[in-house]
């Protein structure tokens, strides 16, 4: 049987919320458990409603969970908000003071005064997450030792006086819990497991991935959400004889990812939208001059400013044809936090193999979640390189030969020999600049030919999920951090006898078209969930296959839900029986 | 030059002729002790309630338009984060056409923008170049608290020599990764720009009044016109926000900032810091007051009282243009 468990702390942004969940995430990983967890910011710069959730479980699970078994909630505002997710069955743990209707509730109510145990018998406020976590370590038979080991770790470098402070919490919030409640048999933490698992949230997985790939160059410019990439690697990558340098917009980023990558190294940048708006220019001028250049982009809400700090996945045009003119470019869509290590990897794969950008999409949602990886997971990454040119042996070095194959080898700028025009013109072989049709055409036949053959490349054979196999009645396509929640709504659908399947493209220009054909043949109905207004997967479909689909289109800044993706499924179902009772007559 | 019609300003001789109308009010979220709200409030006194306000991108947006509510009670607006300069050139060009065409009264409307210091700085300084190439009235502050507060403390190319931020961390072998000086934005931008008539650096608590002044003086004097504030952040800065005064206050004493006004060409500096001892104190009782500088050593403070003591010893021009002297013509 699968143990499964969905805890919820939720309170005012910097009174310890995200403290308590990510002491119970890493002590949950070094039990052994795998997790998923989801986390909510305020804008503000100090203060807010803010929530962390994470489910555990013993097996593979991809999704955070809809409602939850155990909420906590430190003030009366987030009780109220997030009480609506409680299970009928859960366990509801609150600050004292929080008034709770329990007539014909269901749930357990446990009322602690966390404040009030802080203040009086610690001696201090801030104390009051450790309080929490004592409370929670007994409810939840959290082992004690292992809080005990995480919190001198913690406060390792600290004074001794500190940690004896925090310890004295923990004893009192455990206390308190013992005196006072009864405890419930079976509720609470799975048991573990002997292996241990990495713990990191999506942006840290981005930046190992793009650092055990090989990058040597970063540059940046603060955004949200993705600045921790490159705080990660203003850390780490110089140690690894990288380079990190903070640039002061995004076009000079872009710019100068084109300069280090046109010298001869991997070089990257990550933003979000806004930022990829500002890009766009350059990105056309590394698509003509067919420079290699990896683009993370951490999606928010939009446009403009939009919601700076909720997911969205509204970029997806914009990664796809942004920029003026006929620019190709790669897009992949990484759906876990192990992913986007491998991701990255393959993000370096094709743009180092075909010279060219390569965007990465993932969201605010996929960038901010703590999830369990696996160890040695780099090493699945798979090697690039770029195909470097000898010096001819007679005549000028063709940098854009037009040949059997759309890539021509690349010279290091200064190699004898080999010297060669940059431009952002359109150009002959040489990188001469000629305006003539001919030669527009054969060139821009030759950068969309790339296109043509990594849709043939090993490795993008890999990269398209499939959820289950045959035909079916409905058929789910989604992209990105959605495929959690769809691959929990096929579950959830099947389970109630409903015959689908879901199909995850991994990599969104060029589609994978084989697989999609193949997927479309078989499948009745298509249903397209993905977290924006216009459905922009459901308008590519469309525009390639020529499929009628259904959109399942959600703005608020959260991640789709299983139940209403399983509300469509049905919804999708009945409208086919009512199709096929037109035509066959009713089933008697 | 513009002869659209000028606000004539009383000089503010003391802190109790400060206005008492308040219009930057209650409904932000920015931190305790944050010297930027002081300062949006501070110009915004200044300038009275026949003013328009935009603002760029940073944290001053952000903690001011929190929860569908703003303190703000005079128009404002959001716009880009490089396009601070380019906003106020708009609003003002449209409020003259409209002023022109008979549609609003012809009365001065001020425009003020306020950026921050990587949104004015680093990423908006050609689109500020160009408004003060410009001529129409309009006053753009850039508020200057060392980092990008909104996206949790980045580096920025006006942070300070050795200081931490997420993107600058500091560990023991490389302890210095911000590597940059700090850069000169005001005397950049009275160096390039010749016919503008009024550029002037400030910090809203120190000296009393003086900010206020400024801003005034700003909006008199007309034209396209530029003032850079140095604000300390307690979250930034990492120490008590008890202290903001202060280390305002510090940062002017020990000269690392200096505080002038260039009017029509004429430099005036509001605080002199050229003299040390009582004029100007060591830098490191600045530094060792915030826990950005923790992990600076010995010769880190040496090296930035070098700098500090060269530029106010050795500069022609103290604080505006690192030009040390005229060399004959080699020729």
């Amino acid at each position: 049987m699968m143990h499964d468990f969905t805890l919820r702390v939720a309170g005012e942004s910097g009174e310890g919320v995200i403290t308590v969940g990510e002491t119970v995430a890493r002590i949950a990983a070094r039990e052994g458990l795998q997790l998923v967890t989801f986390r909510t910011f305020p804008a503000e710069i100090k203060g807010g409603a803010c929530m962390m959730q994470l489910r555990l479980s013993d097996q593979k699970i991809s999704y955070h969970g809809e409602k939850v078994d155990c909420l906590v909630a430190l003030n009366q505002a987030a009780l109220d908000e997030n009480f609506p997710d409680l299970k009928e069955q859960g366990v509801l743990l609150c600050e004292a003071e929080c008034d709770v209707i329990e007539d014909g509730l269901s749930a357990t109510v446990y009322k602690v005064p966390f404040e009030r145990i802080a203040v009086r018998e610690i001696g201090s406020r801030i104390s009051k997450n450790i309080v929490v976590l004592g409370v929670l370590a007994e409810l939840l038979a959290i082992p004690k030792p292992r809080v005990e080991e995480f919190l001198a770790e913690k406060f390792a470098k600290k004074s001794e006086a500190i940690l004896d402070h925090n310890m004295q919490a923990l004893e009192k919030g455990i206390c308190f819990a013992r005196e006072n409640f009864s405890k419930r048999e079976g509720f609470g933490f799975p048991p573990g497991k002997p292996e241990r698992h990495l713990l990191m949230t999506g942006n840290e997985a981005i930046a190992l991935g793009s650092a055990a790939a090989g990058v040597k160059c970063f540059f940046g410019y603060p955004i949200t959400p993705a600045s921790e990439i490159m705080e990660w690697l203003a850390v780490h990558l110089p140690r690894m004889g990288g380079k990190v340098l903070q640039t002061e917009d995004e076009i000079s980023a872009i710019c100068a990812v084109a300069g280090a990558s046109w010298a001869g190294e991997k070089a990257m940048t990550a933003t979000s939208g806004p930022g990829v708006s500002l890009m766009s220019e350059a990105l056309g001028l590394l698509s003509i001059a067919e420079i290699p250049a990896v683009i993370v982009d951490s999606q928010r809400g939009g446009p403009s400013t939009g919601l700076p700090t909720k997911t969205e996945q509204s970029d997806l045009m914009l990664a796809i044809h942004g920029s003026h003119g006929d620019a190709p470019r790669v897009v992949i869509a990484p759906t876990s936090v192990s992913e986007c290590i491998t991701m990255m990897g393959a993000a370096f794969y094709f743009a180092e193999k075909y010279q060219m950008p390569v965007i990465v999409l993932v969201d605010q949602a996929l960038s901010a979640r703590v999830e369990t990886v696996k160890p040695g997971i780099v090493e699945e990454i798979p090697k690039s390189s770029r195909l470097r040119a000898q010096a001819p042996a007679e005549g000028n070095f063709a940098r854009y030969k037009l040949a059997n194959s759309p890539v021509s080898p690349a010279a290091i700028p200064g190699t004898d020999g080999c010297e060669h025009m940059v431009t952002g013109m359109e150009h002959d072989e040489f990188g001469n600049f000629a305006c003539d049709d001919e030669t527009h055409t054969a060139m821009t036949v030759k950068r969309f030919r790339k296109l043509e053959e990594i849709e043939h490349d090993p490795l993008t054979q890999n990269l398209c999920q499939s959820i289950g196999e045959g035909r079916a009645d409905i058929g789910v396509v989604t992209w990105g951090s959605s495929a959690g929640p769809v691959e929990e709504a096929i579950a959830e659908a099947r389970r109630l006898g409903i015959s689908v399947r879901g199909l995850v493209p991994k990599i969104l220009n060029p589609l994978p078209h084989a697989q999609m054909k193949k997927f479309f043949s078989e499948v009745n109905r298509v249903i397209v969930p993905e977290l924006n207004f216009t459905g922009q997967l459901a308008s590519q479909l469309r525009a390639t296959y020529r499929v009628p689909t259904i959109s399942l289109t959600k703005i608020k800044g959260v991640p789709l839900e299983p139940s209403e993706i399983v509300a469509k499924i049905i919804e999708a179902t009945d409208g086919l029986q009512q199709r096929s009772a037109r035509r066959y007559g009713r089933a008697r | 030059m513009s002869t659209a019609p000028t606000i004539d300003y009383e000089k503010i001789k003391g802190v109790h002729k400060i206005p008492l109308e308040e219009l930057y009010t209650s409904g932000h979220r920015t931190c305790q002790g944050c010297e930027s709200a002081t300062t949006m409030r501070g110009f915004i006194k200044a300038a009275g309630s026949r003013t328009v306000v935009t603002g760029a991108t940073g944290c001053m947006y952000v903690a001011n338009t929190s929860y569908l509510t703003t303190p703000w009670i005079v128009p404002w607006m959001h716009t880009q984060l490089g396009a601070g300069g380019s906003s106020a050139v708009g609003m003002a060009a449209g409020l003259r056409a409209l002023k022109r065409k008979g549609k609003i009264k012809d009365e001065k409307i001020n425009v003020i923008n306020f950026s921050g210091d990587l949104g004015a700085g680093d990423m908006g300084i050609g689109g500020i170049s160009a408004a003060l190439q410009s001529n129409y009235d309009l006053l753009i502050i850039m508020y200057d608290n060392e980092s990008a507060a909104n996206t949790d403390i980045q580096a920025t190319g006006l942070s300070t020599y050795g200081a931490q931020t997420t993107f600058t961390p500091p560990g023991t072998k490389h302890p210095i990764m911000q590597r940059r000086w700090k850069k000169n934005v005001a005397g950049m931008l009275a160096v390039g720009h010749p016919t503008c008539r009024y550029v002037a650096t400030a910090c809203a608590t120190y000296p009393p009044t003086d900010y206020l002044n400024k801003v005034r003086k700003a909006l008199e004097i007309g034209g396209p016109t530029f003032i850079h504030t140095y604000d300390p952040c307690p979250k930034g800065w990492d120490y008590h926000p008890r202290y903001s005064n202060e280390l305002g206050e510090l940062g002017i004493k020990c000269g690392i900032y200096p505080l002038y006004e260039i009017v029509d060409g004429n430099i005036i500096y509001t605080y002199d810091a050229r003299k040390t001892g009582k004029g100007r104190i060591p830098v490191k009782e600045f530094l060792t007051k915030q826990g950005r500088f923790d992990h600076l050593l010995p010769e880190h403070f040496t090296y930035i009282q070098k700098m500090v003591d060269e530029m106010w010893d050795e500069w022609q021009m103290p604080g505006v243009a690192p030009i040390k002297g005229i060399l004959k013509a080699r020729i």
